[in-house]
């Protein structure tokens, strides 16, 4: 069993006390026991680690619980990290509460605003065998970061940067990984297009790692947030349909079949490495290159560093190319920058004026009749965002943008405007005359993305190469689905809730998207697949539904063994040997077998 | 209840066949009477595929100017085999948004087996054709029925049985191309930038006082989009009054679009961070990014602002603040809110001004 357990021992106050103080820190995800709780590892870039929630839909979930041994005896103070996600006039919607030894502390968590060591209280405990409880009050999405017990009464620093300084020395944690492990191509996110990449590389002999923060794959089309994919195949239906999924409405559970069907078809690849729930944390780089990618266990901890010659960046938010510092775009270019414009629909199509009102983020959910009457709770916390509305299930149209907030800096925020929306939503379903019976079947944790980092490529993609129909000598990508651009409803009529977008198509013949839009422009051997291709924010309109990802992600993945085989850079595979890879592009539709284990 | 319902048909059948004699179209969302002595011209013609003939579009203009747009309409309603015409007269706003629809004398609606509209369907389609975020905008015509549950039928409209669930929720049952047919005239890009080049065309100071008196925010919006510099100060009470009333769309455009060496003069950036609390979220971040990139912000301005900064969310508070530190000026009001807010118990993001080490 592995816990992640830290202790050290600090010499305090030396000259006056002689003494040692005790800490440990607890991080709540490596508990052995998460119960009801879920590990929710998606905003560790802006607070600093994955952490528990417990996401009962309004019902209290399990206890999640840990045991360790705990070196010396002494009376222990204890905070614990967590966050009042809905503050307000109103009791705070993720209350919890920590027993230690059995003992219920009487303190009532998850009660502060913003991320913060809330004070447990103080207990004696003996050294040995200790057990922690994190006993869920509500079943409302109460979070708990991490516990620290020290028998001295100085919190653990609150700010971001002093926190993650701290975490480390409290940790004792080397500054590079302990394990190392290397392959010709490391792929960095699991989705449809990080899938299609490792399986197109894979089938020609590379030895490719898939490294994915979830337990599952799909990305926007996993079980866990439940898009169905769009778009055509292109070259690449043979791989494409090993992971796509079936056109049925968006959030139902008929997910979990295309889902089993994708790990089947990624799994029989030898010469993929799954590394699921692996969170990539790092690139190290040596001038424009990158020589590694660090990644951490999103529950247990443990850190690797992966080496390759060339990566792929399907992260969706661009990670890789952020860390290793490639160029990159976020926001709305002005509609005059590159002629964008869809006259009829003016600034909810292209702004006169660069901004960052980017399409949003959606947040699914399902709701069933049961047989007898279910009861809520009430949700005055939620109030404020549904208003009135009533709604018994989440659509598309259930998206989040505003100006104040950035879809990866803020996406904790995103998300749980997005719950709030939910929960009052249905609260008001379940007032009336039908309701009585609802009950929530499934509300999605995971934020889904439509739009974030986009990597700059030697080709940036535009709506100019819809509406020109451009066929490139390099055209890897072949779409026919419609310029899909989101607004929010209440920039138009502000008495619509902010939490319902609008949709601009722009309907189009068939049109092309460049192999040059898919490495970075001064990342010498990064690639990039998904939706933070190298695109402006209304060429990202049509291609970034998931089949059309994927066929980004089948191309990278072919590119990848031609720069494998002469040594090169993925720009020299367009320069040099782009004959050979168009050929090899276009032999994915009768290819039929698996190459064998390099 | 059975005789209201047939009191209520004939009622109906009485109201279409008056209309031939020049009554109010049966669907017109403008508050305008309609009369006979309203002058006519025609704007320009469209032809696209699938039209019989070209679509003409007309101004319609009382003795003051234009007021809105209408076309007559005869086009095909087909389905993958069977075409039938339809007759039907829209109308537009000065701005190309759809406002109603009539039908054409000797010409009613009609659905599956020519059963003729009920005045709920009637109904129903002026609500479809008003709902501009219509599933029938995603639908391809091949898309709108589900081709294994196709029952045979010889007419057009005929396959109501067939309609997918989520689009039948939203058309006239029994009529589903017809709905489909005018939902896709009604909001035709082509129209509607035609209408409203036309009205950009015909644009003189009285029929911007006309647009900027109206409710309609299409309007006062598209009076904004044809200002010329003088007018912000011609009109400023109409565009002060839009930031405070009007949807965010129209102010975000106004905001942008105060002329430079306006927005420089203090008074100006006052009276408009004085309507801060009018402003929905959007505004509000729109108007700190404007008050970040100007040299000279008035101190009054932030003083307005501070005001409310127990109302603003968690960015709003962290950029405000960044703001306020590179001030050289702050009142003695704006300290005050801001040592308020920061001591304040109720206010939930009180922390991020403590965690500056604000100091008064």
């Amino acid at each position: 069993m592995i816990y992640r357990i830290f202790t050290f021992l600090l010499f305090s106050n030396f000259f006056l006390q002689f003494s040692f103080s005790q800490r440990v820190l607890i991080e709540a995800e490596s508990f052995d026991d998460p119960g009801g709780w879920v590990v929710d590892p998606q905003f560790v870039e802006q607070m600093g680690s994955p952490y528990l929630m417990a996401h009962g839909m309004g019902t209290p979930v399990a206890n999640a619980h840990t045991k360790f041994k705990l070196d010396e005896s002494g009376e222990y103070n204890i905070w614990v990290r967590s966050k009042n996600w809905a503050p307000g006039d109103w009791e705070a919607p993720g209350r919890f509460q920590v027993a230690i030894n059995g003992q219920t502390l009487p303190e009532t968590l998850g009660t502060t605003p913003g991320w913060s060591w809330e004070y447990a209280g103080k207990v004696n405990l003996s050294a040995g065998g200790t057990e922690i409880d994190l006993i869920d009050l509500t079943g409302f999405n109460g979070r708990c970061d991490a516990i620290f017990f020290s028998t001295d009464i100085e919190a653990p620093p609150r700010g971001n940067s002093e926190l993650s300084t701290w975490r480390m020395k409290e940790s004792n944690e080397a500054s590079s990984p302990e394990e190392v492990l290397e392959f010709d191509l490391v792929v960095v996110g699991g989705g449809i297009a990080g899938c299609a990449s490792a399986i197109a590389a894979a089938e020609q002999g590379l030895k490719v790692a898939l490294i994915h923060d979830r337990p599952v794959l799909g990305g926007n089309a996993s079980s866990e947030i439940r898009v169905h994919t769009l778009g055509i195949h292109g070259h690449f239906e043979r791989i494409l349909r090993m992971l796509d999924t079936e056109h049925y409405p968006n959030g139902s559970p008929e997910s979990y079949q295309d889902e089993i069907k994708r790990h089947k078809n990624v799994e029989k690849y030898e010469n993929i490495h799954l590394f699921t729930n692996w969170r990539a944390y790092d690139a190290n780089t040596n001038g424009n290159r990158i020589e590694s990618v660090d990644a951490r266990h999103t529950s247990e901890g443990k850190r690797i560093r992966f080496k390759a010659p060339r990566f792929v960046d399907s992260t969706g938010d661009g990670w890789i190319g952020f860390w290793a510092g490639a160029d990159f775009m976020y926001g709305r270019e002005s509609v005059d920058t590159y002629g964008e414009a869809y006259e009829e629909w003016g600034e909810l199509w292209s702004p006169e004026e660069a901004d960052d009102f980017v399409m949003g983020s959606s947040v699914l959910w399902r709701t069933i009749n049961n047989d007898v009457p279910v009861k809520f709770a009430a949700v005055p916390w939620a109030e404020e965002v549904a208003q009135d509305h009533e709604a018994t299930e989440g659509t598309w149209k259930w998206e989040l943008s505003r100006l104040d907030l950035h879809q990866i800096d803020d996406a904790e925020e995103i998300r749980d405007h997005m719950l709030k929306a939910i929960y009052g939503s249905f609260a008001n379903a379940k007032k009336t005359q039908d309701g009585e019976n609802l009950k929530f079947e499934w509300i999605s944790y995971l934020v889904g993305k439509r739009e974030s980092r986009r990597l700059m490529g030697d080709h940036i993609f535009t709506f100019n190469d819809v509406t020109d129909q451009r066929k490139f000598e390099d055209s890897v990508v072949m779409e026919t689905r419609e310029v899909d651009v989101h607004y929010q409803q209440n920039l138009k009529d502000e008495s619509k809730p902010d939490f319902l977008s609008e949709a601009i198509f722009y309907k189009t013949p068939k049109y092309y998207i460049p192999y040059r839009s898919l490495y970075s422009k001064n990342i010498e051997n990064l690639f990039m697949a998904g939706r933070n291709f190298s695109c402006y924010h209304i060429g990202l309109g049509g291609p970034r539904v998931m089949r059309t990802t994927g066929q980004m992600g089948a191309a990278v993945g072919i590119a990848a063994v031609i720069c494998e085989k002469y040594g090169i850079d993925p720009r020299k595979v367009y320069t040099d040997h782009l004959d050979e890879y168009m050929a090899l592009i276009e032999a994915q539709k009768t290819y039929n077998t698996i190459a064998p284990k390099k | 209840m059975k005789f209201f319902k047939l009191l209520w048909i004939v009622f109906f059948l009485i109201a279409l066949f008056a209309k031939q004699y020049g009554s109010d179209p049966l669907f017109f969302e403008l508050p305008i009477q309609i009369h006979e002595s309203l002058e006519q011209n025609q704007v320009g013609e469209l032809m696209e595929d699938g039209f019989i003939e070209p679509l003409s579009v007309e101004l319609i203009s009382d003795s003051k100017g234009p007021i809105y747009y209408q076309s007559t309409i005869r086009t095909t309603v087909c389905d993958d085999e069977v075409c039938e015409i339809m007759n039907i007269k829209l109308f537009w706003d000065l701005v190309g948004e759809y406002v109603g629809y009539d039908t054409v004398a000797q010409h009613p609606l009609t659905k599956f087996d020519h059963e003729p509209f009920t005045k709920n369907d009637y109904e129903r389609l002026h609500e479809l054709l008003k709902n501009e975020g219509s599933i029938l905008k995603f639908k391809q015509k091949s898309e709108l029925i589900d081709k294994e549950k196709v029952k045979a039928s010889d007419v057009v409209d005929g396959t109501t049985g067939a309609t997918s669930l989520e689009i039948k929720e939203e058309v006239v049952e029994g009529a589903l191309y017809s709905s489909y047919t005018l939902w896709h005239l009604a909001h035709n890009g082509q129209i509607k930038n035609m209408l409203t080049a036309n009205s950009r065309r015909v644009l003189d100071e009285h029929l911007i006082q006309y647009l900027l008196d109206s409710d309609r925010s299409g309007y006062t919006l598209f009076a904004f989009q044809n200002f010329q510099e003088k007018d912000y100060t011609k009109y400023k009470r109409y565009w002060l009054r839009s930031l405070k009333d009007d949807i965010p769309l129209t102010r975000k455009y106004i905001i942008k679009n105060i002329p430079t060496e306006m927005w420089r003069a203090h008074i100006i950036q006052e009276e408009v961070c004085l309507l801060f609390n009018f402003y929905d979220v959007n505004t509000k971040t729109y108007l700190l990014n404007k008050i970040e990139k100007t040299e000279d912000i008035s101190s009054k301005s932030l003083e307005y602002i501070s005001f409310y900064l127990t109302e603003m969310n968690r960015n709003q508070i962290s950029q405000f603040l960044d703001i306020l530190s590179k001030s050289e000026k702050l009142t003695v009001l704006t300290r005050d809110n801001i040592s308020r807010a920061a001591n304040n118990k109720e206010f939930n993001f009180s922390y991020l001004i403590n965690e500056r080490h604000w100091v008064n």
